[in-house]
Formats: C-alpha cells, structure tokens, sequence
C-alpha cells in the first residue's frame, strides 16, 4: 500500500518536472533553476533530469561551468506527451462538450496539433457548425479560461467545401496535421 | 461511437432482413430528394434542407434494412453508415451528413436556423450523391 502511495507522489513528481519542459520547450534552464522553478528538491531534480535524459525527452549542453536543459523537440515522443497535455488543458476547459452542441467538426491544428508551441503561441482551431453567433461565444469563454491567444475559423459545411478550391493549402494543412476534437476529419472533396 | 457501443447501447438493434423495407426507404429517399428539387425552385429552401436530409437519411436507412439492423436514432445511421461504409461512400459525403444532421437538428428544435440558398443547394446535391452511391452498393 505504502509502495503504491510512493510510486502515485513520484509520478505526480515527474510529471509536475516534465511540465516545465513541455510549456517552456525553447528556453534553457540549469539545475538549481529547475528544482526552484518545479518546487522539487535538488536530489529529487537531479534524478529526473537524469531519467528524462535517459529517456532522450530532453537534450543538455554546457555553457561556461553550467549544465543547461533543453527539451527534446526532436523526440516523437516529447512531442506526444506534449501534445496530449495540451488536449487535457483544453478538454478541462469545457469546450469541446459545449461546441458538440453548435459544432460537427472541431480540429485543432498549427503548433499546438504539432507539438511546437509555448505558453505564447495562438491556439488554431478551425470549427465547422451551424450557429457561428454561439461558436464564438464559447470560444471567448474558452480563451478567457485558457488565458491564451485563440485564433479559431469558423466555417459552415458548404464554406467549409469552397476551401477546399480557395484555400487549398489551408485546407490540406488542417487536413494532414490536424487533430480532431470533434467528429472525423472534415474531409470535403 | 463504434457499432458494438451502437448495439450495446440500443441504438442499432437486429431485425430480419425484410427487402420490402429496403425498397421502401429507396422510394421515400427518391420521392424526398424530388420534393426538395421542387422546393429549392420555389426558394424554400428551409424546407427544401429538410427534405434533402430526410433523403440521405431514408437512403442510409436502406443500408442498414438490408443488413437487417432498425435504428433509434439519426446519430446512430450516421456512425453506423461512418463505421461500416466508409469505403464505399465518399468521406466527404459522410463527413457532410454528419453536419446536415446537426443542422436539421437545430431547425427542429433550435431557435436560430437560417438555410441560405447555397447551402440547401449543396445538400441536395450531395442528396442525389448518396442515393446514387447507395443504390450502387444495393445493386452490387
């Protein structure tokens, strides 16, 4: 019981350490910073930077007689962690159960879908429904809740198909790259 | 939602295959797509929307008869259709029909639904898409 109770606070540890990395994936940061900046102790710190290193979902390099830290962007594998914390930030918001409502389609695209983003970056949606009065609504009370820029193209589904001929290039981005949140793909031709 | 929930849940439910029934629900979706034709021509086209939707519905349920499956639900044909018969209708058919049901949704029952001519001339135009494709795959 005690062992299980252990591994559950080490976990929540790790994940509270790789956090930073994955909401700050462009800055560099040496020990002590870290452990300050997560709140872990220095012992604590030092050996998930280690495991984290192992498991190649960060990158180090020295600069002078410091160790800096760096996230791996090169790892697939950062790159999907990152990319499901970012759905659970927006699936805690509400927003998807809400647009189901007003919405057939929700994608989630650009470097979010990427996994390339940081705290600055837009969140790109595009969002096909049938009520952009409400679509818009619920996309400002989102990014009121997410604290962060929300660039969201809300389409009907025959406007929707006209990008696929105007817009080509949008459209096969947010096809290719996309994410789903709501329904499939919005594959229109 | 993958069929075995769709089942789970009752929104599908087994029934013997009756092929009067799959003829039925051809005629209903030919005789619905001609209605919206002539609605679309008199610029009614809320309507027109919702009787082009009510083909691709009664087209789909064709489907579904001569598999001996009865539906409970609009969503239900849609992912049945979506889970079993995606590649042997467009995606972007399936895609389209998923959106209409919303919209057909929101005229039932919403309280803002406007239908602009473009649209209800794109949904007839994929009516008369799905009957086609569907008709194909019942004659096969």
């Amino acid at each position: 019981m005690k062992k299980e109770h252990n591994k559950k606070t080490s976990d929540f540890l790790i994940l509270k350490a790789l956090r930073l990395f994955i909401e700050n994936p462009y800055e560099e940061i040496y020990l002590r910073e870290f452990a300050r900046k997560t709140e872990i102790s220095l012992n604590s710190a030092q050996r998930f930077l280690k495991i984290f290193l192992k498991e190649n979902l960060i990158k180090d390099s020295r600069k002078a007689n410091l160790r800096f830290f760096k996230a791996n962007l090169d790892s697939v594998v950062f790159k999907q962690i990152k990319i499901a914390f970012s759905l659970k930030k927006i699936e805690d918001t509400g927003l998807i159960k809400k647009l189901k409502e007003v919405s057939s389609h929700l994608i989630l695209f650009g470097s979010v879908a990427e996994g390339l983003n940081d705290s600055k970056s837009d969140i790109d949606l595009v969002c096909i429904g049938i009520n952009s009065k409400k679509i818009k609504e619920i996309i400002s009370e989102f990014q009121e809740k997410i604290n962060q820029e929300v660039n969201c193209h809300i389409f009907s589904w025959e406007k929707w198909k006209e990008q696929t001929k105007l817009n080509k290039a949008f459209y096969l981005d947010v096809i290719s790259k996309g994410i789903s949140l709501i329904g499939d793909k919005p594959i229109a031709e | 939602m993958n069929t075995d929930e769709l089942f789970k849940k009752k929104l599908l439910k087994k029934i013997s295959i009756d092929l009067n029934k799959v003829r039925n629900s051809i005629k209903i979706a030919e005789n619905k797509l001609e209605r919206a034709k002539e609605l679309f021509s008199s610029d009614f086209f809320q309507e027109a929307f919702v009787s082009a939707y009510t083909s691709i519905f009664h087209s789909s349920r064709a489907l579904l008869y001569k598999q001996g499956i009865q539906e409970k639900s609009h969503f239900a044909v849609y992912s049945y259709i979506k889970n079993k018969f995606s590649s042997l209708i467009p995606k972007k058919l399936i895609e389209a029909f998923s959106n209409y049901q919303l919209e057909r949704h929101n005229i039932f029952y919403g309280f803002e639904s406007e239908i602009s001519k473009n649209k209800a001339e794109n949904i007839i135009l994929d009516a008369e898409e799905f009957l086609e494709k569907i008709q194909e795959i019942l004659n096969k």
